[in-house]
């Protein structure tokens, strides 16, 4: 008698065991890189789950409201940023309760998606702009927030107005950013000085202070471009430059997209050219991109590509930084006041119950000490205009500040503005373009190829 | 000794396992064949009937030889070195005059397989690195050879650089299940052989192989197995690249998945992945014959 009791015993254990061990929400993901395994996971209050399904009516009568906030900030100076925000919104809020979940990329993008299409939807979460938030519009899986920007005029004039339209899709709005992020060329002040060289300010100089820095020993370019997401930045800068703003904005859109253009071509042309000419670290397709980075910090490289959330890296490397925009090239046929980079904000899932709450938090992180807690904690530019002063940001940040404010629009990242089948033959393909394996005529080829198909196919 | 014939009790320790298996790997198994016939997206609950659709695109497209490929050259490296290397260096190891140190070697070759990938990833990516990397610095110096190849950022180069490192990695925990097999073996063989006025070669091929042949079979199949399966190597390593050269199935069916969204791609691959992984691993057991060891 004993036994069985004991045998049972075990085997109610056993079976909890199992189920316990399987029940962690993160294990479906688990697929991916060990290195962010182990900031998977750090929910809070996971027990909270579903509850927004369960006080469906009578908020107001004093009953507690859920909100899920879903973003990706997972450094530890980094997240407690969204506990306070959290805190100060609860504070005026009584009956609402904000739960965090956070996951570090790349695992955000794929979990955000699976969790997009589960009644566990989170209400608020962090999206990238351009193709990556209007493939979710799409799907009818996020709010459209035009009659909350129409109510509030002076908050909507209040954004930095070329950050509004990477969220916009046909007629709607459908996201509120929060921060952006821009790349810019960032050079070794004292290497500049050293050799005596101005700041180019046509395309024909800055091949010319390449030039200079090559033949002096220093590499010019640190780039790493073993993940091509690197060179990807350049080509989606040189995309802006060489490609009519209307026909990249046409080609972005799978629905229309050829990539005929001529711009296209030229545009990896010049990317293969500054490999070519040895202006980039040597061997970049094997260069990991942030020890290829750190030359620039330790004066073995003159510049390097930058985007702005990084900015804070020069300091930190005591670093006399100084920052600059590529010059346009004479006679290109796109738009010469373009930045590259894209606002990242927040969208709000359409299975949210309470939409005015999700966009009164929302108003509170786009609100101005907020945001400078974004530059400050975050060091994420802000969204919002007359934020930066000298006393939260940097030399280098202000001087990205000074050149977005005044820019028509932003060339967004080009693996997040197109469809993601053509990504996934363009990215990969610059690294053959860089290494002269292709051409860029024949990679030019393949994107069409797939354009094509894509169009046929949805 | 009741308890075993108690019918009750033995359904009752079997359900964890069974419920267990059923639920998460039959399942899903299943629901990951029946995805592979629709095309649909994670985030949407509409499915789109294509039928064998899937596996056509994955089959005609132009990668997948290079990807098959990829894999293969994986399989096939990793049965010579963890397979039939591992079974040399166990060999070794249990040679009389080695025993002393077969501690230290033990440890030695065994801790590269404790080690988490994203720090191997680091490592060898610091020693590939082509301008500042050890092992450039050691071709260029000690040997003066003046191009040396750029590793991970060559097309031809870069899977063997990812299949290498996987062979240091495992070589040692192969050896170890290879050595306990050794263990295993009478010792009287061995003297009988002594005897007989047998080198270690010939004690090798008519005693050890012969009689380790079942440790040599779990570490085959777990290394073809595996190589069919390997993900993280390539996708910290390399992502895949340059360009798509060194894509495996499990990369492909990553970026299909969770970069394009394309889940009935990605369940397709998922199932090719089984199917070759099931396929070979009846070969192997049909050939080998295993559960038929000899009794000794």
């Amino acid at each position: 008698m004993k036994a069985k009791l004991v045998s049972l015993m075990m085997v109610v254990c056993m079976t909890a065991a199992l189920l316990a061990g399987c029940g962690d929400g993160g294990s479906k993901d688990n697929a991916n890189t060990p290195s962010t395994d182990e900031n998977n996971g750090e929910q809070q209050n996971s027990g909270d789950n579903g509850s927004t399904n369960n006080k469906a009516s009578g908020s107001s009568d004093g009953e507690k409201i859920t909100l899920k906030l879903f973003h990706n900030w997972i450094n530890v100076e980094e997240a407690p940023y969204f506990e306070d925000i959290a805190a100060e919104f609860e504070s005026t809020h009584e009956n609402v309760d904000i739960v965090i979940e956070n996951v570090g990329d790349p695992d955000y993008r794929s979990k955000l998606s699976v969790m997009l299409g589960t009644d566990d939807a989170p209400d608020i979460f962090f999206s990238w702009s351009g193709e990556s938030a209007y493939k979710f519009v799409r799907a009818g899986l996020v709010q459209d927030l035009t009659q909350y920007y129409e109510e509030d005029i002076a908050w909507k004039d209040n954004f930095v107005q070329a950050a509004l339209p990477p969220f916009e899709y046909e007629d709607g709005i459908y996201g509120v950013p929060v921060r952006i992020d821009c790349k810019m060329m960032i050079y070794n002040k004292a290497l500049f000085e050293e050799y005596n060289i101005e700041i180019p300010t046509t395309y024909e100089e800055f091949l010319q202070v390449c030039e200079t820095f090559k033949k002096a020993g220093i590499i010019p370019l640190a780039l790493g471009n073993l993940e091509p997401w690197a060179s990807c930045h350049y080509i989606s800068t040189f995309n802006g430059m060489c490609v009519p703003e209307d026909v990249r904005r046409m080609d972005n859109d799978y629905k229309t997209g050829t990539f005929t253009d001529p711009g296209y071509v030229q545009a990896l042309q010049m990317l293969q050219d500054l490999n070519s000419k040895g202006y980039f670290t040597p061997n970049t397709n094997a260069m990991d991109f942030d020890m290829a980075r750190n030359d620039v910090f330790i004066g073995k490289a003159a510049m390097t590509y930058m985007q702005s959330i990084e900015f804070k890296r020069c300091q930190e490397n005591n670093m006399e930084a100084g920052v600059f925009k590529i010059p346009f090239p004479e006679g290109a046929a796109g738009n010469e006041n373009l930045v590259t980079g894209s606002p990242d904000g927040f969208m709000i899932s359409s299975k949210c119950e309470h939409p005015e709450l999700a966009m009164e938090f929302l108003k509170l992180m786009t609100s101005k000490p907020w945001q400078e807690r974004m530059i400050t904690q975050l060091s994420s530019p802000a969204s919002v205009q007359d934020v930066h002063n000298a006393e939260n940001s940097n030399d280098v940040t202000l001087q990205a500040v000074e050149v977005y404010k005044q820019a028509d629009g932003f060339v967004n990242w080009l693996d997040s503005d197109i469809h993601s089948e053509i990504a996934d033959v363009y990215v990969p393909g610059l690294q053959e373009v860089i290494d002269g394996s292709k051409t860029p005529e024949d990679l030019m080829g393949e994107v069409q190829g797939i354009a094509a198909r894509v169009q046929s196919e949805e | 000794m009741k308890a075993y014939k108690n019918k009750k009790i033995i359904i009752l320790f079997l359900a964890p396992v069974v419920i267990g298996l059923a639920v998460f790997v039959y399942y899903p198994l299943i629901q990951t064949i029946i995805g592979s016939l629709f095309e649909w997206v994670s985030y949407s609950p509409d499915r789109k009937w294509v039928g064998l659709e899937n596996y056509i695109t994955i089959f005609t497209d132009k990668d997948f030889g290079r990807i098959l490929f990829n894999n293969i050259a994986y399989a096939v490296i990793s049965v010579i070195c963890q397979v039939c290397l591992a079974m040399v260096l166990a060999a070794c190891l249990e040679e009389i005059f080695m025993r002393r140190f077969q501690n230290f070697f033990r440890t030695v070759l065994f801790l590269p397989s404790l080690i988490s990938m994203s720090v191997i990833a680091l490592l060898w990516k610091c020693i590939f690195n082509p301008n500042t990397g050890l092992l450039n610095t050691f071709l260029v110096n000690a040997l003066g050879i003046e191009n040396p190849p750029i590793w991970m950022g060559d097309a031809t180069l870069a899977i063997f650089c990812c299949i290498f490192i996987s062979q240091w990695q495992y070589v040692g925990y192969c050896m170890l299940l290879d050595l306990i097999g050794i263990q295993k073996i009478p010792q009287e063989l061995y003297e009988a052989a002594i005897i007989d006025g047998a080198g270690s070669v010939k004690k090798f091929f008519y005693i050890t192989l012969p009689m380790g042949k079942e440790s040599m079979l779990v570490t085959a199949i777990i290394t073809v197995i595996g190589s069919f399966k390997i993900f993280t190597e390539i996708q910290v390593l390399t992502g895949g690249g340059p360009g798509k050269a060194s894509e495996v199935l499990a990369t492909a069916m990553y970026k299909s998945a969770f970069e394009m969204d394309k889940m009935g791609e990605a369940s397709a691959y998922a199932f090719i992945i089984f199917a070759i992984t099931m396929v070979l691993s009846l070969v192997q057991m049909k050939l080998s014959k295993t559960g038929e060891e000899s009794d000794v």
